[in-house]
Order: C-alpha cells, then sequence, then structure tokens
C-alpha cells in the first residue's frame, strides 16, 4: 500500500536518474553493433521496461549531444534509422561504470546502517 | 487504430510544430510500426504497441526546446503584406506593451507563490530557534526560583520544536508542490505554441 502511495506521489526511480540510467542503457545496446531502435527496444526490456515514445527523446538527447550517430539505410522497399555510437558514447560508458561502483558504495552503506537499526 | 489513422493523427496533433521536428517523429513512428508488423505482428496490434498519441506527443513536446517552439510560432506561414507590416509597425507600442503586461503578470504571480514558500520556510527557521532562548531563560528562571514560569518557558520551547519538525513537513511538500506545478506550467506553456490538437 505505502508502495503504490509512494508510486503516485512519483517517488518510485527518480525520475532523472531513471533518465540517465536509460540513456547509458541505449548507449550499451549500440556498443557492439550499429543497431536500430525497434531492436534497441528489445535488447533492453527484459532488462527495463522501455517504450517506444520514452526511447524517441533520448535517442535525439544522445545525438544532441554527439554520443551516437545516425545513418538511414534501405530496408524491403522503406527507409530505417541505423544508430551508432562515437567516441563519446563508449566514455559515458565507462564514465557510468565508475559512478556505479561509487552507488553501490552508497547502497551498501544504507543496507548496513538499516540493519543496525534493526538490531 | 490502422497506421496511417495513427500518422495522420499524430501529424495532426504536431500541426504547429517546427517542420523538421514534425517529419522526424513522424518517421520514427512509422519506423517503429513497421518494424513490429515486419515481425508478424498486424497493423492494429503493432500500432497499439508503440503507444498512445497523448505519450507519443508528450514526449515529443518534452524533448523540442522552448525556443525552438518559439521561433516557429514567431514565423509567419507566408509574407506580410505590405498594409500588415505597416499596422504591425503602428500598433507595436500596443501590442508589445501587453505582452511585457502578460509576462510580468505571470512572472509577478509565479513570483508570489514561490515567496509563500520562502515565507514557510523562514516561519520554520523561527519556530526552530526559538526553543533555544526559551529553553535557557527557562532554566535561568528554574534556578532563580520562578518554577511556573520556568515551566511554562520550556514547555513553550518544547511545543515550538516540535511544531517545527511538523512544519518542515510542509514546507518540503510545498517545495515538492511548487517543483510539479512550475512543471506543469511549462508543458501548458509549450502546447499552447504546439496547438489544440497536442494539447488533448
Amino acid at each position: 500500500m505505502r508502495d503504490i502511495v509512494l508510486r503516485e506521489r512519483g517517488y518510485s526511480v527518480d525520475n532523472q536518474m531513471k533518465r540517465g540510467l536509460l540513456d547509458v542503457c541505449v548507449l550499451s545496446a549500440i556498443k557492439n553493433e550499429d543497431s536500430y531502435g525497434y531492436q534497441i527496444i528489445k535488447d533492453i526490456k527484459p532488462y527495463v521496461e522501455i517504450s517506444e515514445s520514452t526511447l524517441y527523446p533520448i535517442l535525439r538527447r544522445l545525438e544532441a549531444a554527439k554520443m551516437l550517430t545516425v545513418r538511414t539505410v534501405e530496408h524491403n522497399g522503406r527507409l530505417r534509422k541505423y544508430y551508432r555510437i562515437t567516441r563519446l558514447g563508449l566514455g559515458r560508458i565507462e564514465e557510468f561504470k565508475k559512478e556505479w561502483n561509487e552507488i553501490i558504495g552508497i547502497y551498501q552503506f544504507i543496507m548496513k546502517e538499516g540493519n543496525h537499526e534493526k538490531a | 487504430m490502422k497506421k496511417h489513422e495513427f500518422l495522420q493523427s499524430l501529424n495532426a496533433r504536431l500541426e504547429r510544430l517546427p517542420e523538421r521536428e514534425r517529419r522526424e517523429s513522424l518517421a520514427y513512428y512509422e519506423e517503429m510500426i513497421d518494424d513490429r508488423m515486419e515481425e508478424g505482428l498486424g497493423e492494429d496490434v503493432a500500432v497499439a504497441a508503440v503507444g498512445t498519441l497523448d505519450e507519443a506527443v508528450l514526449h515529443i513536446l518534452e524533448d523540442i526546446p522552448m525556443t525552438r517552439l518559439l521561433k516557429k510560432s514567431m514565423t509567419p506561414s507566408r509574407s506580410l503584406r505590405a498594409w500588415e507590416i505597416v499596422l504591425l509597425i503602428l500598433g507595436s507600442p500596443i501590442w508589445i506593451s501587453l505582452i511585457a503586461v502578460a509576462f510580468a503578470c505571470v512572472i509577478a504571480i509565479y513570483a508570489s507563490l514561490w515567496s509563500v514558500v520562502i515565507s514557510l520556510f523562514a516561519v520554520n527557521v523561527s519556530l526552530a530557534v526559538v526553543p533555544i532562548g526559551g529553553i535557557l531563560v527557562g532554566f535561568l528562571q528554574l534556578f532563580g526560583g520562578r518554577v511556573g514560569g520556568a515551566l511554562f518557558l520550556i514547555g513553550s520551547s518544547i511545543l515550538s520544536a516540535g511544531l517545527a519538525i511538523f512544519f518542515f513537513l510542509v514546507c518540503k511538500a510545498s517545495v515538492w508542490m511548487m517543483a510539479k506545478l512550475s512543471r506543469g506550467i511549462w508543458m501548458v506553456i509549450k502546447r499552447m505554441f504546439v496547438g489544440k490538437g497536442a494539447a488533448r
């Protein structure tokens, strides 16, 4: 019940944090090979909920930040956009991995303090 | 809903968006629907799978900078005739003043709301600081033999401290509400520039 109330008040995974995480997820999805929108969603969906509407601004934001490039390719008589990661994008992934170690440390501290309270 | 219906509706809801943004948004959703249909999904199911029109419009709008929306809304769709230009120039003292006044009113109302929040925090700080002096003076009175006065002072100080804690929660909630209101106002202004269709 409390979780529902918190979610309704917007206290689920902080929106800003989720945005940042999804940006890195998208970059990771195109890290090893160029990919297209629907394939990116299929790759990410088993791990985190993402929709076409959510992906669109992410791709635009990453392109504006020069973390990926876009090219249009003909596919079965129609056009399809493929996204390729740039050096900046790869750098962002590495930066995220370092940040994540810090977050794990904070999480462990919070859990440790929580266990002390229960004791 | 069929693909062309979805795209037509989306196009209508984005009619006042800059041309490039509208074209790219439509191309993106068309590609998404086509990819799902290529995998064997029926047209209706593929359209439903990409989400609702409202979601699509909301995320497209969120992404477009306000400056680009402003620029598009101020760009005339056709070149102005000579009499229209003359009228614009002659009427400029009036319409510029009206726009400035409207803008000043919005800023004034917004600033007033935030000043209420700041006042709440000021009251909260007072409620938190007063008990310190109150308890000190209370104990001095106690040592001076004025038990009644001391008890009153100490009791009031503790009450004030308790009120400060409660009031802090009120202040925190007011900041959260103002932040949500600000975001809501920003989206309303953005939708004003995009058009009634997008605001649905």
